[in-house]
């Protein structure tokens, strides 16, 4: 059950509704709010916030707020509608080739490569929110064993470049600036702004990586 | 040089940043010195240097930074509307005060809608720049020869040489040893910032701040890294951040700050959030965004 914290004024037209954590029911309550709140521009489900951009001239945070408080009761009783339970197999090519940080990391961990890929493929993640980037889906459910801060400065990453930072791990759409530790490469597309949907995440949405090898890599599609 | 119209709005929760002018104020009076609609697409062209060939007789309209614009080497008036004739050439030359100009063309550029929107992203691999030999071409507006010139009242048109306070919002319940020391701190523009963010120096950084879980970012956010300086969040910033956040620029002083040059010294003044809502309404009204 998500109950609301506190809630600040970010600025002239936007507000956030602080729930101190519950990103998966966060996500399903700024679905329900995004066809009942009026005047709204932008709902961003957070990991443990909901960020609401709204028009000047048509409301207010305070309006915002006690609407919210509203809807959140009928949002718990009619228990958030469907629990979003797709499943999506992304095939990862593990290779220092197209992972820059894949054998610093193994040796950091003092694990093998093997071991980096084993663990990493065989956990099961969730998608906890969607920013940065377009499409670009924080994950969580990473095995410890593999946690790794952010590296010191950003660099350009590959288009499909799966990294990690701390205990999340995400895979990078585009190419990007960005200072996650790269351990793989996805060679599917996943954003496309003509495409419907634009990008097969949504927060929920249950995630496995699949090792594969570099000539399924090549066939797929991934650019060395 | 790129188009832009309002911006692509709906799309923040998968990722897709705003985009849109950087500075609305001239942008928006690009388009009502035409009568076009505020979502109109102009070209948002920055530092300078830009020359367009007329194909077509055609009404334009100059705004934002002073470029000295020349229409087959006659001064035109910035802030103002123009008539320009086929074959005739209109120069903009480098940015002598601000960074960022605006032309706009009677009816609107016609610019791929991506999303709902010809604003262009280039971080979110939406649209890309103009480049010498793009064409051009205007929605239908029919020039019955009757043009009248306009031009923006001078008390409309900022002085960007002046840039020296930019008023901000507290976050309500923060510590007074940041507040005072972010008040009290004189900050320069870095040169190193961009349409996502405007990097800030001082001579000493401010206290370091811990991250905060990620969660959305309004225009306008002042974020603190750990490093003491402060950056000052605009139009295509990503849509979470995990950086301190200090405070929020006032929206209708934004387009100040976005064309203040680099190097330019500011201060920032408190301005209560009803006081900025306020601004922000009566601008909002005033061009029926």
């Amino acid at each position: 059950m998500l109950k609301i914290k506190h809630t600040e004024t970010q600025s002239e037209t936007a507000l956030s509704v602080y729930f101190g954590g519950g990103a998966l029911e966060i996500a399903q309550l700024a679905e329900y709010l995004r066809e009942r709140l009026l005047g709204v521009i932008e709902i961003i489900p957070c990991s443990s916030s909901l960020f609401i951009e709204f028009h000047v001239l048509k409301t207010n945070s305070d309006q915002l707020i006690k609407a919210i408080r509203q809807h959140l009761l009928s949002f718990e009783v009619s228990e958030g509608g469907e629990l979003n339970r797709e499943t999506l197999e992304l095939p990862i090519y593990y290779h220092s080739e197209v992972a820059p940080d894949l054998i610093e990391l193994a040796k950091q961990k003092k694990l093998s490569i093997e071991d980096v890929i084993q663990i990493h493929s065989e956990a099961s993640y969730t998608v906890t929110s969607l920013g940065f980037a377009p499409g670009f889906a924080y994950l969580s459910g990473m095995d410890t064993r593999l946690a790794a801060p952010r590296l010191s400065s950003p660099k350009t990453v590959a288009k499909g470049s799966l990294g990690i930072a701390d205990q999340q791990t995400a895979v990078y759409p585009n190419q990007s600036p960005g200072g996650w530790v790269i351990i793989g490469n996805c060679p599917l597309t996943l954003f496309d702004i003509d495409a419907d949907p634009i990008t097969p995440f949504k927060v929920g949405t249950t995630v496995r990586f699949k090792p594969i090898t570099r000539e399924e890599f090549l066939a797929i599609g991934g650019e060395l | 040089m790129h188009f832009q119209d309002l911006g692509r709005f709906g799309y923040a929760h998968l990722g897709i940043s705003h985009g849109g002018p950087i500075d609305l104020h001239a942008h928006c009076w690009a388009n009502f010195l035409l009568e076009n609609n505020p979502n109109a697409t102009t070209i948002e062209i920055s530092i300078g240097n830009a020359s367009f060939l007329a194909l077509e007789d055609s009404v334009i309209a100059i705004t934002g930074a002073e470029m000295n614009a020349r229409i087959d080497g006659l001064r035109i008036q910035n802030w103002g509307s123009h008539l320009i004739r086929k074959g005739q050439t209109l120069k903009l030359g480098y940015a002598a005060q601000g960074n960022h100009s605006y032309l706009a063309i009677r009816g609107g550029f016609i610019a791929q809608q991506r999303l709902g929107s010809s604003a262009t992203v280039v971080r979110n691999h939406i649209g890309d720049y103009l480049t010498e030999g793009n064409e051009l071409k205007a929605h239908h507006f029919s020039i019955d020869g009757s043009f009248t010139p306009r031009q923006t009242p001078s008390h409309y048109i900022p002085d960007y040489n002046a840039v020296e306070e930019i008023r901000m919002i507290l976050p309500p319940k923060q510590d007074s040893t940041i507040t005072n020391k972010l008040l009290d701190t004189s900050f320069a523009i870095s040169p190193h910032s961009d349409r996502m963010g405007i990097n800030l120096i001082s001579e000493t950084p401010l206290p370091s701040l811990p991250g905060i879980i990620s969660e959305g970012v309004a225009l306008g956010s002042i974020q603190l890294p750990p490093n003491g300086h402060p950056i000052l969040l605009l139009n295509d910033r990503q849509t979470q951040g995990g950086y301190a956040k200090i405070g929020n620029i006032a929206r209708i002083d934004l387009p100040l700050l976005v064309q203040a040059k680099p190097s330019t010294k500011i201060k920032f003044i408190p301005l209560s959030q009803q006081q900025a809502t306020n601004e922000w309404s009566e601008f909002s009204r005033f061009f029926a965004l």
